[in-house]
């Protein structure tokens, strides 16, 4: 005669209630789990430095995006494109040191003539009313004050034709179209090289293109506007 | 006024009425908004002052030479 022996035996009933197995593995994985009270101080320490390094890190970047896109920064921000360039390099001079007569020199980016570590003559160009003068001294039309030529990153059209009429005085240096004055000092003439985006943005190599026109308009009496007219 | 007049030192310019009238015909060269040249330092006046002090390298360059016929091109 069978007879269910489970529930009657006092052995049986212990069994039944206490289900070992799986009790035992759920207890193992609770314990395995760290809880906030189960942290010790050093770990509570080292979270917090984290958050806190983030939250630093995330602010800063935040900064740095309003100073770039105008939000602050006044009107000392003058420089919108900073390339990327090897910081021992400030100059982009050809390896044969760019004869005047060369025809290289639509290659690479305006130099750097002034030698400011920070890619342009920060010295000439504190502010942007520096730039709107010296392009007012070339010849082209911006008002005279200290804001920003490109807010809210907007290229100026006056920016823009600049850079075109640099790139193709120096396209046409290249292939002829366009000649110095006879009795130029040829050392003179060398940083009259490289080629600019047409963004309207007056970045760093800009700035670089600005300054030699408008030397060589001063020293080499190399008038800027009758380049452009040859181009 | 008295930074105002240190500025204009710094420009190449004297404090006299005189001095104050080149500084206006100079900047009146260059601005896009000609000031009126009273020989006072006024307002608007005094304002310039301060824009071409903070612009000085530039402001001494293109004052001492003839602006550019406008770029026709581009």
């Amino acid at each position: 005669m069978a007879t269910n022996t489970r529930a009657t035996t006092k052995t049986n009933e212990a069994l039944a209630v206490r289900e070992p197995d799986q009790l035992a593995v759920r207890d193992q994985a609770d314990l395995a789990k760290p809880t906030p009270a189960g942290m010790t101080k050093w770990q509570k320490a080292g979270v917090g430095a984290g958050v806190a390094g983030a939250t630093g890190l995330a602010a800063f970047g935040f900064y740095r995006l309003g100073a770039f896109m105008g939000w602050w920064g006044g009107s000392s921000l003058i420089v919108i494109d900073d390339e990327k360039r090897d910081p021992k390099k400030t100059d982009d001079t050809p390896a044969d040191g760019g004869q005047s007569n060369s025809r290289d020199r639509a290659i690479g980016k305006p130099p750097n003539i002034s030698g400011d570590p920070e890619g342009y003559n920060t010295q000439r160009y504190p502010h942007p009313g520096s730039v709107r003068l010296t392009m007012t001294g070339l010849g082209y039309k911006v008002e005279y004050n200290n804001e920003t030529l490109v807010p809210n990153n907007t290229p100026h059209p006056e920016v823009t034709k600049f850079q075109n009429d640099w790139n193709r005085v120096i396209k046409g240096l290249d292939s002829g179209k366009v000649k110095f004055p006879s009795g130029s000092d040829p050392s003179k003439l060398k940083p009259f090289r490289g080629l600019l985006d047409a963004d309207g943005i007056p970045g760093k190599n800009t700035l670089n293109a600005m300054e030699i026109a408008f030397n060589n308009s001063l020293k080499n009496l190399i008038k800027w506007s009758s380049l452009v007219g040859q181009a | 006024m008295t930074t105002t007049n240190n500025m204009l030192r710094d420009l190449g310019y004297t404090t006299a009425s005189s001095g104050i009238k080149a500084f206006q015909r100079d900047f009146n060269r260059v601005g896009s908004r000609p000031l009126l040249v009273t020989g006072e330092l006024d307002a608007t006046t005094i304002a310039a002052v301060e824009l071409a002090h903070s612009t000085s390298e530039m402001f001494k360059a293109v004052r001492d030479q003839p602006i550019a016929p406008t770029t026709g091109k581009g």
